[in-house]
């Protein structure tokens, strides 16, 4: 088939033709009632609510009630408000995710396609900015209750992970502090797995491998947000 | 079964999200086994998995993918259960990769004589475009069921099922073509039209 319109209209019959698949009913009513037995099974039951006794509601006690409240609500505030706190260790578990392909990414050869994919994937997605090294995947991986922003890179023989997220709701944690021209560098390392972390531009980056920290410093400092 | 093991918040978050999605996962299941009662078994596994990871999924990324990925993997260790050789588990295998890609195997050969597409693909019922598509290498089956059956997006699909965007492009187009090879031939049998006729 050489004539490309004619290749079209027969590509979109077909996918018209797949697409009515979707309307076929299907009978869900077993599987409906296997799931609500299941479901069954496996929720917890939340304990009976203690009666309380009747002196409980006196004034006072009452007082006290929304004074308790009031204080969680203050430190429920202050908690949603305070950044998280990267963890390494959870970071270098990411790392070794990413590197062995363990969890759900998408296999990519520029920071465009990244792009595209992260975008389809999550509307809000941090996106990836150039990274000096050939892209291997992306992905989203959720660390300390954020959503971060995964890259492969490879430089030479070594892969390199890139993580980053909104600066405003993860920080690093303390470590060795590294200047370089100006910009301040956290590292750390856990179970081999090197780390420099930087905060700018209200983003939070991390870079990681097994390469040399001079290496990934090098990586870390070619980010620019 | 662990008794115990969702709480009554992710029950009803399950309940709420993932439950009005249940036709399209069996739906899928079915398609994908050509069986009903296996694909039956693999919706009921991927749902008990999705109920008990509910809290993993992010708000604000497709629900669908999301299942389809749980069913995708669930299918996976399905398969290796019943074969209990890992080694020669054929999903998203690089022979399968080589299967469903290979540029070299003719398809695509009867395209000149579907001139009335539309018309032709009407004709076929839906058992026997899903028998054709469950004729199709795995891959290429996987793909033609998000895309076109799902409706997803290359880029959704790129996730799900761990490859190049490319590759499913490919994949994509190239399924078409195999499954009408398939249903040209089921269209000779039939003698809705001889080999050497076009197809009006």
């Amino acid at each position: 088939m050489n004539n490309p319109n004619t290749e079209d209209r027969l590509n979109q019959a077909t996918s018209t033709r797949l697409a009515e698949l979707a309307n076929r009913p299907v009978d869900t009513s077993r599987l409906a009632k296997q799931l609500e037995q299941v479901m069954r099974d496996e929720t917890e039951h939340e304990p009976a609510v203690l009666k309380m006794p009747q002196r409980f509601w006196r004034p006072t006690s009452a007082a006290a009630v929304i004074l308790i409240a009031v204080m969680i609500g203050w430190m429920v505030i202050q908690g949603s408000s305070t950044p998280a706190i990267a963890a390494p260790a959870g970071l270098a578990q990411i790392y070794h995710d990413v590197t062995n392909e363990l969890s759900p990414h998408a296999k990519v050869s520029s920071i465009q396609e990244a792009n595209r994919v992260l975008a389809a994937q999550a509307s809000g997605a941090m996106l990836v900015p150039d990274l000096p090294g050939q892209m291997q995947s992306c992905c989203l991986h959720q660390h300390e209750g954020i959503t971060l922003t995964c890259a492969m890179i490879q430089r030479g023989d070594q892969l390199i992970t890139i993580a980053i997220a909104d600066g405003s709701k993860l920080q690093s944690p303390k470590g060795k502090m590294i200047e370089r021209d100006g910009r301040q560098f956290c590292t750390h390392t856990v179970n081999g797995i090197n780390m420099v972390m930087s905060h700018e531009n209200d983003r939070w980056l991390c870079v990681m491998g097994d390469a040399d920290m001079e290496e990934l410093i090098t990586v870390a400092q070619a980010i620019i947000f | 079964m662990h008794n115990g093991a969702i709480s009554d918040a992710q029950a009803q978050r399950f309940k709420q999200l993932a439950w009005p999605l249940m036709p399209m996962v069996l739906r899928t299941a079915q398609y994908l086994t050509r069986h009903n009662q296996q694909g039956e078994d693999l919706a009921q596994a991927t749902m008990i998995k999705a109920m008990r990871a509910i809290d993993t999924y992010q708000d604000d990324t497709n629900l669908k993918a999301w299942l389809l990925t749980i069913l995708r993997r669930t299918h996976i260790d399905q398969l290796r259960a019943q074969r209990n050789k890992p080694a020669q588990v054929s999903v998203s295998s690089e022979v399968l990769e080589l299967a469903a890609d290979n540029p070299q195997d003719s398809t695509g050969q009867f395209d000149e004589q579907w001139t009335e597409p539309e018309a032709l693909m009407s004709r076929f019922e839906d058992d026997a475009v899903i028998q054709a598509m469950g004729e199709l290498p795995e891959d290429i089956r996987w793909t033609l069921l998000l895309v076109d059956v799902e409706q997803l997006e290359h880029a959704e699909v790129a996730i799900i099922l761990n490859v190049a965007l490319g590759t499913i492009k490919s994949r994509t187009h190239r399924g078409r073509s195999m499954l009408r090879d398939r249903l040209h031939q089921l269209a000779v049998q039939r003698g809705w039209v001889s080999t050497r006729e076009s197809l009006a």
